[in-house]
């Protein structure tokens, strides 16, 4: 490279030799090659001079004798119109030659190897350039391939929350329909509690009240039982009495009989006192008969009351039976409450879960802003490509003149009014300076 | 109350439409403007419009003029969510008729707060 770069300082040596008129610099070859040229020149001019003073010759012949004023003017302008163009189309050959001579000169004193170099060296310039642009296309393509797969993956990624969303959705909609059960349920469980609790109180009041009256049939009954029982003696002393009334009147008798005449009034005392020991003997029978059945219906009704109180003692375990219940529905009132205690918290982990989620949602957008970025720079690698390419094939055109239609500085420039967002603004000034627009405004802002 | 979103973005559309119906919104989605509009034109009644404004076939600022002539829809609020932040786009979009503006990236929570001022009772 750097043999290539001392031929091409010659070349620009040469050229420039050229442009500023050092012939001396030329070899003897190409002087004589251009004093060829000039003596050409010369008696190419002398020649058109001869023939234009047999013009004149002529035509002030065919004037008439004598060279007038007129003639003077016309050869002055036929002078003029003939020699100076010619002169003047020559002398530009010249200078064209003699630059010509020169830079073949240049070329034919350079080494034909940096020659060869330099037209390899813009070759493999050329071709880098032409490789840049596919260098590009390839990065706008990875580029692009890498949006597409991530704009992919967030969108399934987002689907899957809206998935997940719309069942937590399903759940709180589940969840509020079974608060709402859950707390009717508590209500009613409550009032049937109430209910119940009035239910036992009342059943309760009224085993109380029966127990009292069953005790106080009791009790009279035993009293009864004891009362009859004990006239059961007495009947025995009446029915005693009453046989040794009757003895004592059969002894009467026999003593009224023996007695006579005389004992017959006495006789029919002890008869009547016989009659009437015999009725109080039938008649103590009879009560005592009575006395005896009443005490066994007394015994009947003291059974009935044992029974009673048995079926009483019955009656109480249903009375605990119910308070069981209603201790159970107390509990399950209790249950219910806590259940709404952990519905609620549900419901408030769904809302921190939301508030979550949204804040997530925000940083989403985020894949948008890229996309949009890498859209930027996408559209840069393509003008880049193309300006890549411009250049490239400048060097083939044999009309350049050395311009550029557009540069990369004024490509930067346009770019930096371009940009949409604060940090694209941000990146650029930082790396290539400039100012760009005005984007640096609130996030939110309400007209 | 129905919020068409109008985004190019599939990403957008889908985030947007996840968040908002997690509060509760219903969410109507638009591709570009001139879907917006034909959606519009059939019936469509939205209670807000919340669009992009670069966007393919016709963008937010072209909506925006457009609904703001359109009978039945005129007063419809309308917020732009963009990566425009430039202080003249705002001035266009105000000029339009947009009445706020919002610039990417804008948290699901803020968007919902915004969305409740402009829509009261929503």
């Amino acid at each position: 490279m750097a043999s290539v770069g001392v031929g091409a300082g010659k070349f620009r040596a040469a050229r420039a030799g050229a442009a500023s008129g050092r012939a001396e610099e030329l070899p003897s070859s190409a002087g004589a090659h251009l004093s060829r040229i000039r003596r050409r020149m010369l008696l190419e001019s002398l020649t058109r001079l001869v023939l234009l003073g047999g013009y004149f010759y002529w035509a002030v012949q065919l004037d008439g004798p004598g060279f007038s004023v007129r003639d003077l003017h016309e050869a002055m302008l036929l002078t003029v119109l003939v020699v100076a163009p010619g002169l003047f189309y020559r002398l530009k050959n010249y200078a064209e030659a003699r630059r010509a001579v020169t830079e073949t000169w240049a070329m034919t004193e350079m080494n034909f190897g940096d020659v060869a170099r330099i037209f390899s060296m813009r070759k493999v310039l050329q071709n880098e350039a032409r490789d840049a642009a596919v260098f590009t296309d390839v990065l706008r393509e990875q580029i692009g391939d890498s949006l597409t797969e991530s704009e992919r993956e967030v969108v399934a990624a987002v689907e899957e929350l809206g998935h997940l969303i719309g069942q937590a959705n399903q759940q709180k909609e589940r969840i509020g329909r079974s608060v709402k059960s859950s707390r009717e349920l508590t209500e009613s469980t409550r009032r049937q509690g109430e209910q119940s609790k009035a239910v036992v109180a009342a059943i309760e009041q009224q085993f109380q009240q029966q127990n009292e009256q069953t005790r106080a049939n009791f009790a009279r009954m035993g009293s009864l039982s004891g009362e009859v029982c004990s006239l059961t003696p007495l009947i025995g002393v009446i029915a005693s009495i009453a046989q040794q009334t009757q003895l004592l009147a059969l002894n009467a008798g026999i003593e009224a009989a023996r007695a006579g005449e005389a004992g017959r009034g006495f006789s029919v005392v002890a008869g009547e006192v016989r009659r009437l020991a015999t009725r109080a003997t039938e008649a103590a029978s009879e009560i005592s008969g009575k006395i005896g059945s009443t005490c066994s219906k007394v015994a009947a009704e003291v059974q009935s009351a044992k029974a009673s109180l048995a079926k009483l003692e019955t009656q109480t375990s249903i009375r605990r039976v119910l308070a069981e219940l209603s201790a159970m529905q107390e509990e399950f009132a209790g249950n219910g409450e806590l259940l709404l205690a952990v519905i609620a918290e549900v419901e408030e982990n769904y809302g921190a879960t939301v508030t979550r989620l949204s804040e997530a949602m925000g940083h989403i957008q985020f894949q948008d802003i890229m996309r949009q970025r890498m859209g930027h720079v996408q559209e840069a690698l393509k003008e880049m490509r193309e300006h890549v390419l411009e250049i490239a094939e400048k060097p083939d055109d044999a009309g350049w003149d050395g311009q550029l239609d557009r540069t990369f500085r004024g490509m930067l420039d346009a770019q930096l009014s371009q940009y949409r967002m604060a940090s694209q603004t941000a990146t650029h000034v930082s790396v290539a300076g400039g100012a760009g627009p005005n984007n640096a405004g609130p996030a939110i802002e309400l007209f | 109350m129905t919020v068409l979103v109008v985004d190019d973005s599939l990403t957008m559309v889908l985030s947007l439409k996840t968040t908002l119906a997690m509060h509760g919104y219903e969410v109507e989605t638009a591709g570009d403007g001139q879907e917006a509009l034909d959606k519009l034109k059939a019936g469509l009644r939205p209670n807000l419009i919340l669009t992009d404004i670069n966007m393919p076939v016709m963008g937010g600022m072209d909506l925006i003029r457009n609904v703001r002539s359109m009978p039945g829809v005129k007063f419809v609020p309308i917020l732009t969510l963009t990566t425009e932040s430039s202080t003249d786009k705002r001035n266009e979009g105000k000029v339009a008729g947009a009445t706020g503006w919002l610039v990417k990236p804008v948290s699901g929570n803020d968007l919902v707060a915004v969305l409740r001022k402009v829509l009261p009772g929503a």
